[in-house]
């Protein structure tokens, strides 16, 4: 599929043509680093007396090549695709060659960084269990109770021992019977029918 | 098939597709990857994989296969250490799998060096409430107060230094208690201690 670059996108990347092939690299090297680690003001105002331009205009050329390849990242162009999605710009072979290589070399990585503006929910970590039995307490003298004691750790994000959370959980051995029913209820329910022929269709 | 090494449950379906897998590695392999497992068993650390890669890396396994190879090993050291089960029951049903016969035995072999260290450890890393680490008291005499001019009355000071086991950290409780109440505490905690004996013979 192409990608449909609106007006003012079209103008912005009009600016690349003005430029050498070594500038362009550069942009797009700091284009790269921008969506993994943020703007950095001083680069632009350094390239904006270089090329005689206000740092504004290059802001939006830079912010122009990330958008077009953070795009094409997402939709996983590939040479064709790219290349049409350029020509309404009408730029030099040479320029369209040096960004689809960019952009095939770099594109596993924005895929990786595009990943992780997904929310991050607490996942599961580890589930230690135990299983006593209770033999007397204060106000009940003989009485046999069995109890199971589950230890849950959840984990938020990938670095170890931050986002850690450990729930210390009681449950009697019937509400643990019902618990699993419904566990495996929900297991089998991604063999039904319907879901079945959504996951073929994914694949 | 009902397995003993399994705590009497069937096996799970991806071990027995395992087994394939680990038929093809050669004796001494099987050996040496049983005593990585067994060694981060023991020690509580992850498997180190550059060992393991080293280990394999002839062989042509791509990387998920060596990880189901490593997670195989360990779920049968695992449950079997859980279960305790004898050297030749393990080395058995693992031949009822469809191990061949020199794989089962220097699996077992390695199993029965470290089974009885692998149970204590295990033993001792049992989910643990926090625990009680020691007990700080002091008993005190009130004189008077600023409401009262004459309290004289006897009254105790707990501290209880609780140690959470997952992090190791020890936090303090601090708190004061009247004499009678301190009696109840007492003697239902003496209650406890004879139940505790009971139950012990």
């Amino acid at each position: 599929m192409i990608i449909e670059l609106d007006a003012k996108h079209k103008q912005d990347l009009l600016f690349l043509k003005t430029l050498s092939p070594e500038i362009v690299n550069e942009f797009c090297r700091i284009g790269l680093e921008f969506m993994k680690s943020g703007s950095n003001r001083k680069l632009y105002i350094g390239a904006a007396q270089k090329l005689n331009v206000s740092p504004d205009k290059i802001e939006s050329v830079i912010d122009a090549i990330t958008h077009l390849f953070s795009e094409s990242s997402r939709y996983l162009l590939n040479e064709n695709d790219f290349n049409d999605s350029l020509s309404p710009l009408k730029f030099e072979e040479e320029l369209v060659n040096q960004l689809r290589e960019v952009y095939f070399e770099n594109r596993k990585d924005i895929r990786n960084v595009l990943q992780e503006f997904y929310p991050h929910l607490d996942h599961y970590s580890n589930l230690e269990w135990r299983l006593d039995t209770q033999v007397a307490n204060r106000s009940l003298g003989q009485s046999i109770n069995p109890i199971y004691m589950l230890k849950l750790s959840t984990k938020n994000g990938n670095v170890e021992g931050k986002g850690l959370k450990e729930f210390l959980l009681q449950t009697d051995p019937n509400n643990l019977k019902h618990i699993t029913t419904e566990l495996e209820s929900a297991l089998m329910e991604a063999k039904s029918y319907e879901n079945r022929l959504i996951m073929r269709n994914i694949k | 098939m009902k397995f003993k090494f399994c705590g009497e449950l069937d096996a799970p379906d991806w071990l027995l597709r395992e087994i394939s897998t680990l038929s093809k590695i050669t004796n001494i392999r099987i050996k040496l990857l049983t005593v990585q497992v067994i060694n981060s068993l023991s020690s509580g650390e992850n498997i180190d994989f550059e060992k393991v890669e080293k280990l394999v890396k002839d062989a042509g396994f791509a990387l998920s296969d060596i990880k189901a190879l490593v997670a195989a090993i360990h779920f049968i050291i695992f449950n079997s250490v859980k279960n305790d089960v004898d050297e030749s029951t393990l080395s058995t049903e693992l031949q009822q799998l469809g191990l061949p016969k020199e794989h089962c035995d220097s699996i077992s072999r390695a199993f029965r060096e470290h089974k009885e260290k692998l149970r204590s450890i295990f033993h001792n890393s049992t989910l643990k409430l926090p625990s009680l680490h020691s007990v700080d008291w002091r008993v005190d005499f009130l004189l008077s107060s600023n409401t009262v001019q004459e309290v004289n009355s006897p009254s105790v000071q707990l501290n209880f230094n609780i140690k959470n086991n997952s992090n190791g950290e020890i936090s303090s409780h601090p708190f004061e208690i009247s004499a009678k109440k301190f009696n109840v505490l007492y003697y239902e905690l003496k209650g406890a201690k004879l139940l505790m004996e009971q139950m012990n013979q």
